[in-house]
């Protein structure tokens, strides 16, 4: 574990090639320039930042990816570190890296940017097929620090992998600013499962963006995954760029004790003959409070665009509250287009039967919270995720 | 629009309400806003201190308030160039034959006498600033219903009117009911007392005639414990080159058991912005119901809401919006869940031609130990060609337990299969999108008193012929 | 409850208002023209903003940003938009001392 309190230069930017230095510089400027996000901003008007000094966790762990893989890459397969392919593979990374997740898009976007510590890069080239999953696993190993991991993954075309990022806390009590953006670019013809799954500590501020971009006839099915941090906001967005591009953004979250989740998700149908297909499902209980706001844009020219979106909340406790914010912006006449969400209870239909079979209402509880997370857990793109993620919400809700 | 219609097909907004008659005013405030025209309307209408003061300071808060960041695009409104006051009669009358030979056409044009022969209660009649017929069917006002307007309301009912003026929607609630209260001139007041059911609508009628003109009513409505009323409003204009703003602030009580039902049908033509204003209280039992169809003006913003105030309480919002060429209708509805055992359901139909855009805004919001709540939401929005946007921005807060929430919304075109079949049956492709378009908005049209649902098919066929406005 | 004093009366001439803060607790602490002295939470249940930047009315206070008002005596929500009463605290003045209990 790497943690100091030297200067930034140093610590961060050491060995990087100058590009890079320079587009952290610009970054940071952005950090310093930007305004706080204010509760007159309607992304913000549920989300409260008043309170988070990023600067009260000056302290950064370098936080290397460990990378796992059953079997050896393929030829021409890049997985590295990312400051590591920066300097090695800068024709690859510097055209792409904070392009979609740009850094003055708020404060915490130009954070990420700037300060970013770890991360992993990969790279798959065109054609080639890699059947086992691919792990990313960062760790965070203290109170009050500041861990900012990124991943970068550029798929070739008709190029098909797996992906996993897992977020992990070496103490589960843990607390400072923690992040986990990734950035997907999808090349023609490429499939792509990306999971992520978020546990870090409980006490944690946590943002993070991933962001992809589909070429012609790409396929992306990401899968996400929220259980940790006392803040949590995740931006989930799909920019389906090529013809006949399809996203599928499926994401679970589970807030308990006073946990605050937010969530943000754009289906962006730039062109025609796109699909997405989104599905978030969270249950609250304690006092926890999720946010929900998700918008499907159909541009002016993208006819025949199919989308998908639903939010759905599971409320465990009368003292959690869920928002869902639903939107949809439709340019084009030619297209399908629905949405819903909804907030609800425990049905007591279901809790009745269950517990007239002498099952006890804390089991009876429990299955019918996985019986709601069933059809979505399904979803997730390949087995050593769904059985990682299926372990970690046993362990939670039980 | 509140008669049997006489529309034919083909015949054009401009033809039907888009008509003025050359002004003649018996008072007209200079251009502009500022405190001094405030002072001279409050001043012409004799009004006590207490308002005065109101009035100037709501134009303060006006003032500060930043224009909304959301919605329409409402930077173009030139709130200097712009007529607050104007007074086209000199006394309210109690006969049509009595008004102003102008006016009284405008009305016979309009249709709103044979209306109130056939099938009204009540009947207000504004033209510009001030209301100028008012009626009231005599048993009505023998059981101790007050239908007048609000001017009148102020001098003759002042104990009534300070208990609940303002309360439901404050100056400060947004720019605009800033604005209104600054400048507010009209509009209807009704109390309908304990156990009073007035089984005939009361209608107004809302007419700019002048260029430039801002409209600026004010309604309230009480509805005492269980009593019903059923409000109708229709607002016309006529075309000029340049704008007219209507901002008009209605605030509801209805009391323990009791039912208010309002309907609107909103036909300005599409040189005026519409920023409207709506809130209602419902207390324990008692049911709200907005029925609100937008087919006009250039812009509506526009979002009727009811606060849920006691167990048992019921709110529905009923929304039809059509948005043709030029035309931004951001219409919606609000429920806000106070109690607990409360229920709510908002419906809204959208149509969108000819590059119009239509955006459905709404929030739901479950206040904490508001449990066993219920909210349904649907929206569906009708795209007719590709050149044409709709939205849907639905805010949904849960802070409550046992509560049970939904919306839904589609966005689609008019279907291949309908159309086919239709016009597979020999009816031609215009007519037959009209069918279809009839055909979804009929939840809506449903609701209507028969005269008004057959109005609005016909309105809705002007609007598919694209010669409105 | 834990007691704070928060101003002097001289601070604080009568139809005036003032935030001031008893512990971790923000107060807005009215001087109503009543002549009493009146202690309210200070976060608006509405939409957060702070009612000390905003207007007194006899003895209501109004909200700056929306224009709810609450009861200075009771909390009571006396016009919309919001809903939810105010919290309100016991004042007490001793010598030229203004005190303001909230809870621990």
């Amino acid at each position: 574990m790497v943690s100091t309190e030297a200067p930034l230069e140093d610590l961060i930017f050491r060995g990087e090639p100058d590009w890079l230095r320079e587009n952290r510089r610009s970054a940071l400027e952005s950090y310093q320039r930007l305004p706080a996000p204010s509760k007159t901003d309607e992304e913000w008007r549920r989300t409260d930042v008043s309170r988070l000094d990023p600067s009260a966790f000056s302290r950064f762990e370098k936080a290397p990816a460990h990378t796992t893989m059953a079997t050896n890459l393929p030829k021409g397969v890049i997985l590295e570190s990312l400051p590591v392919a920066a300097r090695d593979y800068a024709e690859l990374v510097q055209p792409r890296l904070f392009s979609l997740a740009q850094a003055h898009r708020d404060r915490f976007t130009a954070l990420q940017a700037a300060l970013f510590t770890g991360g992993i890069f990969l790279y798959v080239p065109d054609g080639v097929e890699i059947d086992e999953p691919i792990t990313g696993r960062h760790f965070s190993h203290e109170s009050g620090t500041t861990v900012q991991p990124h991943t970068l993954i550029v798929a070739g075309k008709n190029s098909k992998f797996n992906y996993l990022d897992e977020y992990i806390a070496e103490h589960d009590d843990e607390a400072g600013y923690r992040s986990g953006s990734t950035e997907i670019f999808l090349g023609e013809g490429s499939q792509v499962g990306y999971v992520a799954v978020q546990k870090w500590g409980r006490n944690v501020w946590h943002f993070s963006d991933q962001r992809a971009e589909l070429g012609k006839d790409a396929t992306l099915r990401l899968f996400n995954v929220t259980l940790g941090g006392k803040f949590s906001k995740t931006r989930v967005e799909a920019s389906l760029a090529g013809e006949g591009s399809n996203a599928e953004l499926k994401a679970i979250y589970f807030a308990s004790g006073e946990q605050f989740f937010d969530f943000h998700t754009l289906q962006e149908h730039r062109v025609g003959n796109t699909r997405s297909d989104l599905l978030f499902k969270g249950a609250l209980q304690d006092v926890s409070r999720t946010v929900y706001a998700g918008l499907i844009r159909i541009e002016k020219h993208a006819a025949r665009s199919d989308a998908y979106q639903a939010n759905r909340n599971l409320v465990l406790s009368d003292k959690a509250k869920a928002t869902s914010i639903p939107m949809l912006e439709i340019d084009n006449n030619d297209v399908r287009c629905t949405h819903g969400a909804t907030v609800g209870p425990v049905d007591p239909e279901h809790l009745f039967y269950l517990r007239s079979r002498g099952i006890t209402e804390a089991t009876a509880k429990r299955m019918l919270i996985q019986g709601f997370f069933g059809d979505v857990l399904d979803r997730i793109p390949f087995e050593h995720a769904r059985k990682l993620v299926e372990a970690e919400l046993e362990s939670r809700i039980g | 629009m509140a008669t049997v219609p006489k529309v034919e097909v083909g015949t054009d907004y401009k033809e039907k309400y888009g008509f003025f008659v050359p002004e003649e005013y018996v008072f007209k405030a200079k251009r502009g806003l500022n405190p001094e025209i405030v002072k001279e309307i409050s001043w012409m209408k004799q009004e006590p201190e207490w308002m005065t003061n109101m009035r100037l300071r709501s134009l303060e808060i006006f003032r500060k308030k930043p224009m909304p960041k959301w919605g329409a695009d409402l930077s173009v409104i030139d709130f200097e160039n712009i007529f607050y006051y104007l007074k086209a009669s000199d006394k309210q009358s109690k006969t049509w034959e009595e008004l102003p030979p102008d006016i009284k056409a405008t009305y016979d044009r309009l249709g709103v006498p044979e209306a109130e022969r056939k099938f009204l209660a009540g009947v207000s009649a504004q033209y510009e600033s001030e209301v100028v017929y008012h009626s009231l069917q005599e048993d009505l006002t023998k059981k101790g219903v007050i239908f007048t307007d609000t001017d009148s309301a102020l001098r003759d009912h002042p104990e009534l009117f300070k208990e609940y003026f303002g309360t439901v929607i404050p100056p400060a609630d947004n720019k605009f009911s800033a604005l209104n209260t600054a400048v507010w001139s009209g509009g209807s007041f009704i109390y309908v007392p304990k156990g009073v059911r007035v089984d005939i609508p009361l209608q107004a009628y809302f007419r700019i005639n002048a260029e430039n003109m801002g409209q600026f009513e004010r309604t309230l409505i009480i509805c005492d414990e269980g009593s019903f009323v059923h409000y109708i409003e229709g607002c016309t204009a006529p075309i000029y080159t340049t704008d007219s703003l209507h901002s008009a602030v209605v605030e509801i009580i209805v009391k323990k058991n009791a039912r208010c039902r309002y309907t609107t049908i909103q036909n300005w033509s599409t040189n005026v912005f519409n920023l409207v204003t709506k809130r209602a209280m419902a207390y324990a039992d008692a049911t709200m119901e907005w029925v609100d169809g937008n087919l006009g003006s250039q812009i509506t913003m526009k979002y009727p809401s009811v606060y849920l105030m006691e167990p048992g309480a019921k709110g529905d919002v009923l929304s039809v919006a059509f948005a043709g060429k030029g035309q931004h209708q951001d219409a919606g509805g609000k429920m806000i869940h106070v109690a607990p055992n409360t229920t709510s359901t908002i419906t809204s139909k959208s149509i969108s031609k000819g590059g119009g855009r239509t955006s459905y805004r709404g929030h739901i919001k479950i206040y904490p130990g508001a449990n066993n709540c219920k909210s349904f939401v649907k929206c569906d929005a009708l795209l007719l060609d590709d050149e044409s946007r709709s939205d849907t921005y639905p805010y949904n807060d849960v802070d409550a337990e046992n509560v049970t929430l939904g919306h839904e919304a589609t966005v689609s075109k008019v279907s291949d299969e309908q159309l086919f079949y239709l016009m597979s049956r020999g009816i031609p492709r215009g007519e037959a999108e009209t069918m279809i378009v009839n055909g979804f908005i009929e939840p809506f049209t449903k609701e209507l008193p028969l005269e008004y649902a057959v109005e609005l098919n016909r309105l809705i066929q002007l609007e598919m012929e694209g010669s409105v406005g | 409850m834990a007691s704070y004093r928060v101003a002097s009366v001289q601070e604080l001439p009568e139809d005036t208002m003032k935030r001031v803060d008893a512990g971790a607790t923000s107060v807005c602490l009215a001087h109503a023209d009543d002549g009493n002295f009146y202690a309210l939470n200070d976060v608006c249940t509405h939409e957060e903003f702070s009612l000390s930047d905003g207007e007194l009315w006899g003895m209501d206070v109004e909200c700056p940003q929306h224009g709810s008002r609450f009861n200075l005596q009771t909390g009571k929500v006396t016009g919309l938009p919001a809903v939810i009463p105010a919290k309100t605290y016991p004042v007490k003045v001793e010598g030229s001392d203004i005190y303001v209990e909230v809870p621990e």
